[in-house]
């Protein structure tokens, strides 16, 4: 039978982390840990509730950033109005996570810190260049969300670390972001591929930076780094889409399950990259989060 | 005031004529959408699911399972489990080799299934041991106790492996059947791992084949799905030693075939075997015959203790199968669109146990005739043991796999023979009167009536069938028609009690699963015995006390119980009439009874309660039975002879729209349409539609059982996908054909469901030009699909397709 | 209260103060079934399905997956507390109404969620919205579109208007 301590404060939180009793467990919302507790995957002798712990429950939209307290919960982030005209896929996104009853319970430290590869926020904040700040009782880092994660259900944080807080640099003013989501079962699915585009890019076409971050298709959202420099600075264009999309198609290496077997997540990731970059660049529809 | 007049002289005459229905009586409840009986109950929580019943001293059960699909067992330890702290006991094949003990297998047809495994286990899933304890907790953690050693055997898990020379058998000795079995059933063509065949013969196929203007031969594929039924499995058993007799809740949908099964394996006359069954969360074919109920029952008989059994759901998933089908059909017809011949090997994967799928096989068997008149037809149907959980009864028992199959075959002899879908259906719709391929004369046909409602419902035309939305999306659309039998021969038994203040007891073992059973049998004793249906109480099956009835299933319901119910509501009111004629001074025969009142016909005036006919008369409750039973039977050579007392005809069309990147279907239009004779309750009625145009689109579009070496890979609600509001289609319309005058009732549980997949399947087709044969059409199986026709298309595009 | 073993939790229970005793990690759900609240009923135990749907401070939560001691300090209703005074919501009646259950076993959930989906909205509601509202919630009996008609009705007369004037 588990022991429930209930901090009050995140120093309060990481000290109880750093005493280093073993079989401790943080739990935030609580959906994914009653699920892994329910599955008889995880028998914690101590849980730390971090419901109570003051100041983690926040969006705040700065110059450069958008700051998001690490329990700060789906369902208030995907309702935040600040947070829709400032990052407006990544607000819908997240409004895609399960359902309401799960979003109105997790939050986006304890989605990120579960590392779930089907998780829909990950590849969006990942093609945002978001950072994630982990805090101990040895002192703070921030690591970039694509450092963050490291393989399935895997991050970095060790075990007294506490993921506190979500930085997303804002986007200029030209870039233009969407993420799809498609699921290739019952509406209700999970994920089988999702593909987040972020597209920086002059008046004339010109891209500067071109980012797309796929999920649910590997351990953690896959990226590949030279976009930008594939299509050498020219417009972004169908042909240039397709391109892209079938760079992402060769290099990935999908998973295969009920959802699609591998084959098919990279025939379709090739696909859903290029019309991601389409609706981003050429469709006006930029900007947006679109269930298939 | 509206007229329960009167039809009594016709129904008597009837009565003999088992394929005729009850005539409806039709007062003022009939036809009419009340509200369900108890409808409270449904909105704040409190109805009495299984799930809740709790009795003092009751324990908790666990299952302990095979975790491989075929294997020895060499030892089993269960003393560790048995020492923890509140485990009360723990079961055994062991157990039943005392004296006295109950026998350990069971089935409704072969006695094949273990309540525990001895020496074998057969799935991946076979309980093997059974623990009560008092709590669940305490129960699972013993099952980590209990010290199995398994030797693993080979396996088959496939109809091909199972048929294969020298293949690994299931059983290998010929399976026991029940004494009392079905009488419809005759196991034929049993040996190796072939549990049971069914066989059609009619003319000369192999003649016709080749006489055919062409001739399409194809195979098609159906896997196995779960019902996913919202309630598990609960059973609450209490064996009582002192006076030997059992008490059963079980959330079943056959109370006596439980019954009788608990008879059989404990011994006990029926009178000592009690099962009593609550509202059901969900049935779907399920909870049919005999589940759980037998080692509840035995932990019960061993414990001493009452026991409860509630399934996790990953064991529901494991307690029974749709069975995956492999059917290989060959169609012959002339180049005017005429059938000449059609040829079917059905090979149904039915699992470890034989369950129903010797009945089940029969059905899916001769169905794959579909509402066409044929004139050479040759069907083998085969039920195959394999190692993987057992099937048995679903929506639609067998029809759905069999018309998947011949519903795209229509598709598929229509184009090579440049004819549409629809008219082609048309040249060779069975009518009135003619004969069906078993040999017996169809007294209805009203299927052309549906096809062509169901073509219209997606205005359709020949040059309709595909195009492209907007957004680059290919658009198809297809139609289906299936014709259902309905569990032939059956027997079904009422009784209703009309008490002194007018209200009346309906006495029905009828289950209520949501389909709104109790409600429609209300309304239609109500009206038989002309008093209002706020004065009906349908009462729970309880086999202490409500008369015989064969099973809740095969959508015979409303048209069997109800005739039965509608013919004891009418003894008790034909006995109103004589005790109130002295009081009216009026013959018997010119009394009416509605709406709770006694008068003269065509002198309202002259009237009395009947209540207050009881109170003058001293009458203090009038009782009135009533059955329907029919009768019917294949030869087991021919399958020639009655399959079925009365058949449901259904149509479904649908238009989907299909997203060429990934192959994803969406569907935008779903019509379904049912011939249903009289509704007695239109919101009801349109509901049972409803779902099943769900059922079939899911099971179209997303419900698989995956298995890996024998092992179910995905038995829970993540990884096994069913249909959700955000699936449904933009528009859904559902349609009810009626007959006026005294057209019987026609089941509508099941008709829709068939006809709705293969309907799909033929919209997909015609969007993409590629057809899917194996269900489910997922996006990867329908872009394969795509693309397979791309890479063929210039090649001949009657591939396959043997023309002469 | 938190050292190890059983811990109370205090909530406003269907409008009644109550102190609960339970396992801090155990799933609320059989917290509440113990209290005899039997609406609250599992089917997928993952959160899922919407079968055991409670209200918490009026937002839906799964109470498979709703550690106990979460319950502390917070208002929950069960779909026993959606009636007052003996008297069905006007939800509940048209549910009946509009026969938007079969078996009713996942009809708690509806309800709930429905109810919090009138509650934080005004006016009319159209297909879509009550599609989003009700995401996440499966009816095998296949009721979707009596459960859509019957909470687009309480929606439109709660401010008078048409129940067809949303339809697509």
């Amino acid at each position: 039978m588990a022991r429930l301590l209930r901090p009050e404060t995140v120093s309060q939180a990481l000290r109880l982390l750093a005493d280093g009793e073993v079989g401790t467990k943080l739990v935030a919302g609580g959906t994914a840990v009653m699920l892994m507790m329910r599955a008889g995957l995880l028998f914690p002798e101590r849980l730390v509730a971090l419901e109570h712990v003051a100041d983690l429950d926040y969006v705040e939209v700065e110059p450069d950033a958008v700051r998001l307290g690490a329990l700060t919960r789906l369902r208030d982030l995907e309702r935040s109005v600040p947070l829709a005209s400032a990052l407006p896929t990544l607000a819908r996104a997240i409004g895609f996570v399960a359902n309401h009853r799960v979003r109105n319970r997790a939050t986006i430290g304890g989605c990120l810190s579960e590392a779930d590869y089907a998780s829909d926020p990950p590849a969006v904040l990942a093609s945002l260049g978001a950072r994630v700040r982990l805090r101990s009782v040895r002192g703070e880092r921030e690591v970039p969300v694509t450092d963050f994660l490291v393989g399935y259900y895997e991050t970095v944080l060790e075990h007294d670390e506490l993921l506190t807080e979500v930085v997303i640099p804002r986007p200029g003013p030209r870039v233009r972001t969407t993420y799809l989501k498609y699921v290739s079962r019952s509406a209700e699915d999970r994920p089988c591929v999702g593909v987040a585009a972020y597209v920086d890019a002059d008046e004339s076409g010109r891209t500067e930076e071109v980012r797309v971050a796929v999920g649910a298709a590997t351990a953690n959202p896959f990226m590949l780094g030279d976009v930008a420099q594939m299509l050498g600075g020219g417009p972004l264009d169908a042909g240039a889409c397709r391109a892209v999309g079938e760079a992402y198609e060769r290099a990935i290496e999908p998973i295969g399950d009920v959802r699609g077997s591998s084959d098919y997540r990279r025939k379709v990731t090739g696909r859903l990259v290029a019309r991601a970059l389409e609706t981003t660049a050429l469709s006006g529809h930029g900007n947006g989060a679109f269930r298939l | 005031m509206s007229g329960t007049l009167d039809d009594s002289g016709a129904a008597d005459s009837r009565a003999g004529d088992s394929r005729a229905a009850v005539p409806v009586a039709v007062g003022a409840a009939v036809g009419q959408s009340i509200d369900v009986l108890q409808a409270r109950s449904r909105v704040d929580g409190t109805v009495e699911f299984a799930l809740n019943a709790e009795v003092p001293g009751m324990t908790h059960a666990r299952l302990l399972r095979s975790p491989y699909a075929h294997a020895r067992i060499v030892s089993m330890d269960v003393s560790a489990a048995e020492r923890l702290p509140g485990v009360v006991s723990v079961l055994t094949a062991a157990d039943f080799d005392r004296p006295g003990a109950p026998h350990r297998y069971h089935g409704p047809v072969v006695r094949d299934q273990p309540v525990v495994c001895g020496r074998r286990v057969r799935f991946a899933g076979d309980p093997v041991a059974a623990v009560a304890a008092e709590s669940e907790e305490i129960a699972t953690a013993a099952l980590d106790r209990i010290e199995v050693v398994y030797e693993e055997l080979p396996r088959v898990t496939t109809v091909e492996e199972a048929m294969a020379d020298g293949a690994p058998l299931v059983h290998d000795r010929p399976p026991e059947v029940r004494d009392h079995g079905y009488a419809d059933v005759r196991l034929a063509g049993v040996g190796g791992n072939v549990c049971t065949k069914f066989q059609l013969r009619k003319g000369d196929v192999d003649a016709a084949l080749a006489g055919s203007d062409v001739v399409v031969d194809r195979t098609y594929h159906t896997p196995a799905v779960q019902h996913v039924t919202m309630e598990p499995h609960v059973v609450l058993a209490t064996y009582d030693r002192r006076a030997c007799a059992l008490s059963v809740l079980s959330s079943t949908q056959g109370p006596f075939a439980v019954r009788d099964a608990l008879c059989e394996m404990f011994r006990l006359p029926s009178s000592s075997v009690r099962v009593v069954v609550p509202p059901l969360g969900g049935g779907y074919g399920a909870k049919t015959y005999a589940k759980f109920e037998p080692v509840a029952a035995a932990l019960s008989w061993k414990a001493g203790r009452p026991v409860k059994l509630v399934l996790p759901r990953d064991e529901d998933f494991l307690s029974l199968t749709k069975h995956a089908a492999t059917i290989r059909m060959r169609t012959g017809a002339t180049f005017e669109g005429r059938l000449v011949a059609r040829d079917v090997q059905i090979f149904f994967n039915g699992g470890a146990y034989a369950d129903i799928s010797p009945r089940l096989i029969k059905n899916g068997g001769y169905s794959c005739v579909g509402p066409y008149d044929i004139p050479h037809v040759r069907i083998d149907s085969y039920a195959l043991y394999t190692n993987l959980p057992p099937a048995g009864a679903y929506r639609g028992y067998g029809v759905s796999q069999a018309a998947w199959a011949y519903e795209q075959q229509m598709d598929e002899l229509a184009d090579v023979l440049g004819i549409d879908p629809v008219e082609l259906r048309r040249r060779n719709l069975l009518v009135k009167g003619e004969a069906y391929a078993t040999g017996e004369i169809m007294d209805e046909a009203h299927w052309e009536a549906l096809l062509d409602k169901a073509a219209a419902a997606v205005d359709w035309s020949p040059d309709s069938r595909r195009g492209t939305g907007p957004s680059g999306r290919l658009r198809g659309k297809g139609v289906a028609v299936i014709l259902k039998s309905t569990v032939t021969p059956s027997t079904t038994h009422a009784a209703v009690r009309l008490d002194a203040d007018g209200t009346m007891q309906v006495f029905s073992s009828a289950v209520e699963m949501g389909q709104g059973a109790h409600t429609v049998l209300a309304q239609l004793a109500a009206d038989a015995a002309g008093i209002p249906v706020a004065n009906v109480h349908v009462t729970a099956p309880d086999t202490q006390y409500t008369p015989y009835d064969q099973t809740t299933s095969s959508s015979r319901t409303t048209r069997a119980m109800g005739g039965a119910v509608t013919k004891a509501a009418r003894v008790v009111r034909d006995r109103v009439r004589r005790l109130a004629s002295e009081l009216l001074e009026a013959d018997p025969d010119d009394l009416v009874v509605s709406g709770g009142t006694v008068f003269v016909a065509g002198v309202p005036s002259r009237n009395l309660s009947v209540a207050e006919v009881c109170y003058r008369t001293r009458t203090g409750s009038i009782s009135g039975d009533g059955d329907v039973v029919t009768s019917g039977g294949l030869d087991p050579e021919t399958g020639q002879g009655v399959a079925s007392d009365h058949w449901h005809e259904g149509a479904a069309s649908a238009e989907v729209e299909i997203d060429p990147a990934t192959g994803k279907v969406y569907v935008t239009n779903l019509y379904v349409a049912a011939y249903a004779g009289r509704v007695v309750n239109p919101k009801l009625a349109r509901l049972q539609m409803h779902g099943s145009a769900l059922f079939g689109m899911s099971h179209a579009l997303y419900e698989e059982l995956v298995f890996d070496n024998g092992v179910l890979t995905n038995p829970n609600l993540s990884e096994y996908s069913i249909v959700s509001m955000g699936d449904m289609p933009r528009h859904l319309e559902v349609e009810l054909l009626e007959e006026p005058g005294e057209a019987g009732i026609h089941g509508l549980g099941e008709t829709g469901l068939p006809p709705v997949i293969a309907a799909l399947g033929n919209a997909v087709a015609s969007a993409t030009g590629a057809r899917v044969r194996q269900l489910p059409m997922t996006p990867e199986r329908v872009l394969q699909a795509m693309e397979a026709r791309g890479a063929t298309e210039e090649r001949d595009a009657l591939r396959g397709l043997e023309e002469r | 209260m938190t050292e190890g073993g059983k811990i109370t939790v205090s909530c406003v229970l269907n409008g009644a103060k109550t102190d609960l005793c339970g396992e801090a990690a155990q799933p609320a759900s059989e917290a509440l079934r113990r209290e005899g609240l039997f609406g609250v009923r599992e089917t997928c135990s993952l959160g899922v399905c919407g079968t055991c749907t409670v209200l918490l401070d009026g937002e839906p939560v799964s109470a498979c997956i709703l550690p106990f001691y979460a319950l502390e300090g917070s208002e929950v209703r069960t779909v026993e507390g959606l009636e007052s005074g003996g008297r069905l919501s006007a939800l509940q009646q048209q549910f009946i109404e509009s026969q938007a259950f079969q078996c009713s076993f996942c009809t708690p959930g509806f309800l709930l969620s429905a109810a919090a989906l009138l509650d934080s909205t005004e006016g009319a509601l159209t297909d879509e919205q009550v599609e989003e509202g009700l995401q996440g919630h499966l009816c095998r009996c296949g009721c979707y579109e009596t459960v859509k008609e019957a909470v687009r009705a309480v929606a439109a007369r709660r401010h008078g208007q048409d129940a067809g004037r949303g339809a697509r």
